[in-house]
């Protein structure tokens, strides 16, 4: 019996394991003032330079706050290397900044937008490719 | 007595009691059908080949992770709305949105910026600029006349990686001057278009009449 339970409880945790896939681009729940939204990573040399462009619809979108986020791989899990944050009063944005990264590692961009319509607002996220330098 | 001559005596005596406990034996008892079936089932399946491989818990264990491993990866890679590759690039369509990219390529045969911009050729004399971007991997310019807006962008194909809204968007193949596209039309009335030439991804989104925005979809064409 003892035998037959750690079988079950070893397959029940196989299948969890090879059902979980960390998101790569985590759903975002709303989508009602966001036309797109993209991030982009490009790297040269030892520069990496971060673009977040969200454009919103015209006469809805009134506002948006853009948090820049420049992430580094560790192991498993992304942390922040460096982030930014700038508000912008139209229904579109292009927010572009460079930093310094260091080689060996793997980078990425992930971009959190609050987007308003009035005093109404959403949160989407959008995600870069990764590259490793 | 010898002991050869014992022996011999002996073993007589021995054998004619084996024999008759053996007769004594009641051999009239019947198994249960589910016990018979239970070995007949076991005798089979020692005759199969891949009896090796199933023949104790743990190896039955790890071919049912390897079967489910199996089918939730065919599923993945199977199931259109989870990931499906459109002429060169990928749709992951959500509840609400979608997420358009493409793999980067270290060695890649596109271009790793703008070299050619490409352009709205079709008359939109009547409308104003109002927001542009240009930089090595993008150009994107936004049209207003009225009320009636176009969003037109050229990007590079690689890391290529655009969320656009398509809630409750249907999204349709197109072709746009022979090359394959898709177009939706949005919760909000905007009609996109989405394609690729082989060097570079184009996109396309108005609140005009989806015909029109086709022909100046048709219309972008490399000017410098």
């Amino acid at each position: 019996m003892k035998r037959k339970l750690m079988v079950f409880i070893s397959l029940v945790m196989i299948i969890c394991l090879c059902s979980f896939v960390p998101p790569d681009n985590p759903i975002s729940p709303n989508y009602l003032y966001t036309y797109s939204c993209s991030s982009s990573l490009s790297i040269s040399g030892s520069t990496a330079t971060c673009t977040s462009n969200l454009t919103g619809y015209p006469g809805v979108t009134t506002k948006i706050v853009v948090k820049q986020i420049l992430q580094v791989k560790d192991g498993n899990l992304w942390r922040t290397a460096h982030s930014w944050t700038k508000t912008y009063y139209s229904n579109s944005c292009s927010y572009v900044n460079t930093r310094t990264i260091y080689s060996g590692n793997t980078y990425r961009v992930k971009s959190e937008y609050t987007v308003y319509a009035g005093s109404n607002y959403e949160t989407v996220y959008s995600y870069s490719s990764s590259y490793t330098t | 007595m010898s002991d050869k001559e014992f022996r011999k005596i002996l073993g007589e005596i021995l054998m004619k009691e084996y024999r008759q406990t053996l007769d004594d034996a009641d051999d009239s008892h019947i198994f249960s059908e589910s016990f018979e079936n239970k070995m007949k089932n076991l005798i089979n399946l020692r005759k199969k080949p891949y009896y090796k491989m199933i023949n104790s818990y743990g190896k039955r264990v790890a071919c049912v992770a390897v079967a489910i491993t199996i089918i939730v990866s065919t599923t993945i890679l199977s199931v259109s709305s989870l990931r499906k590759p459109i002429f060169n690039f990928f749709i992951q369509k959500f509840s609400n949105y979608s997420n358009i990219s493409t793999e980067p390529k270290e060695h890649s045969k596109h271009p790793n910026e703008i070299k050619d911009r490409y352009e709205i050729t079709y008359d939109i004399s009547n409308y104003s600029i109002i927001y542009t971007i240009s930089n090595t991997e993008e150009y994107t310019m936004h049209y207003q006349t009225g009320n009636e807006y176009i969003y037109y962008t050229q990007h590079i194909i690689d890391g290529f990686n655009v969320n656009y809204n398509t809630e409750d968007a249907i999204i349709e193949d197109l072709q746009i001057n022979g090359y394959d596209a898709f177009g939706y039309l949005d919760n909000h009335g905007w009609y996109t278009i989405i394609w690729n030439d082989g060097e570079y991804m184009f996109s396309i989104g108005s609140n005009i009449s989806k015909d029109v925005l086709i022909q100046i979809a048709k219309s972008v064409k490399k000017v410098e």
